[in-house]
């Protein structure tokens, strides 16, 4: 039996679909926060961000970089990704 | 499979749609509504809280997909005052 | 989810001059040569910056190389030098 549910197994790759595009921040596991529009990612969670800021752990800490180019972030290294 | 057993995600799964409370290997935690999870228990959350320990360090309005890499236990109901 | 993947958009720097960041401080620039899945990469003519805390001071060391392999466990992004 698949642990995960269809419906449920959905919720992840619906959200996945749907925040291509949108603002996003990403949170590494050593603190450090990315802002930025999502350009694409992958089933391993590595991450492509455009005008990407970079933080820790909260963006009112201070800008600590702000990336001109894309930026390439490596799934291994994500905790998460949320909207804005 | 008897009746009684039930498997662990079982449980998960019936708290999709309600608040749970997540804790990761480090001393970091979440508390939002669970919106779902995959086979690799990577979760999405919405309307989260992120702790470290107790101190709260940042309100998510969104979705959250929260990788399933670090996260030792979840708890559902979400985290007691 | 769209069709390009990002490693798919990092092949768009081949050839081209990246900063790679990476764990523990250190950080590289360099022209990609290749890179994988794993995000093992290769750069020629690199430099890379190494920064540590002497006596609560902040403190950079550079070493150049004509060829690095780098290990993609130690690898955190990977994008365009500053300029």
């Amino acid at each position: 039996m698949s642990s995960a549910t269809e419906s449920t197994t959905k919720a992840s790759e619906q959200f996945l679909s749907n925040i291509i595009g949108k603002s996003v921040s990403v949170k590494l596991h050593s603190g450090m926060l990315f802002q930025g529009t999502l350009e694409s990612i992958d089933g391993f969670m590595n991450i492509a961000l455009n005008n990407a800021t970079e933080h820790y752990e909260t963006a009112e800490n201070g800008l600590l970089h702000r990336y001109d180019g894309d930026v390439f972030v490596r799934g291994t290294q994500v905790l998460y990704i949320s909207e804005a | 499979m008897s009746a009684a057993e039930i498997l662990p995600l079982e449980i998960i799964d019936k708290t999709v749609g309600q608040p749970i409370w997540v804790m990761l290997t480090s001393h970091r935690e979440f508390t939002g509504t669970l919106v779902g999870f995959d086979d690799f228990v990577n979760i999405v959350l919405e309307d989260v809280v992120e702790y470290d320990r107790d101190h709260e360090v940042k309100r998510h309005a969104g979705k959250m997909l929260l990788s399933g890499n670090n996260i030792s236990m979840l708890v559902p109901g979400g985290k007691p005052e | 989810m769209s069709s390009e993947t990002p490693l798919d958009l990092l092949k768009l720097n081949l050839d081209e001059r990246v900063y790679v960041k990476l764990r523990g401080a250190r950080e590289l620039t360099g022209t990609l040569q290749a890179f994988d899945s794993h995000c093992n990469i290769v750069l020629s003519d690199a430099t890379e910056t190494i920064y540590e805390l002497v006596d609560g001071e902040l403190k950079s060391r550079t070493k150049d190389s004509e060829m690095i392999f780098v290990r993609g466990d130690t690898v955190t992004l990977v994008t365009t030098p500053a300029e």
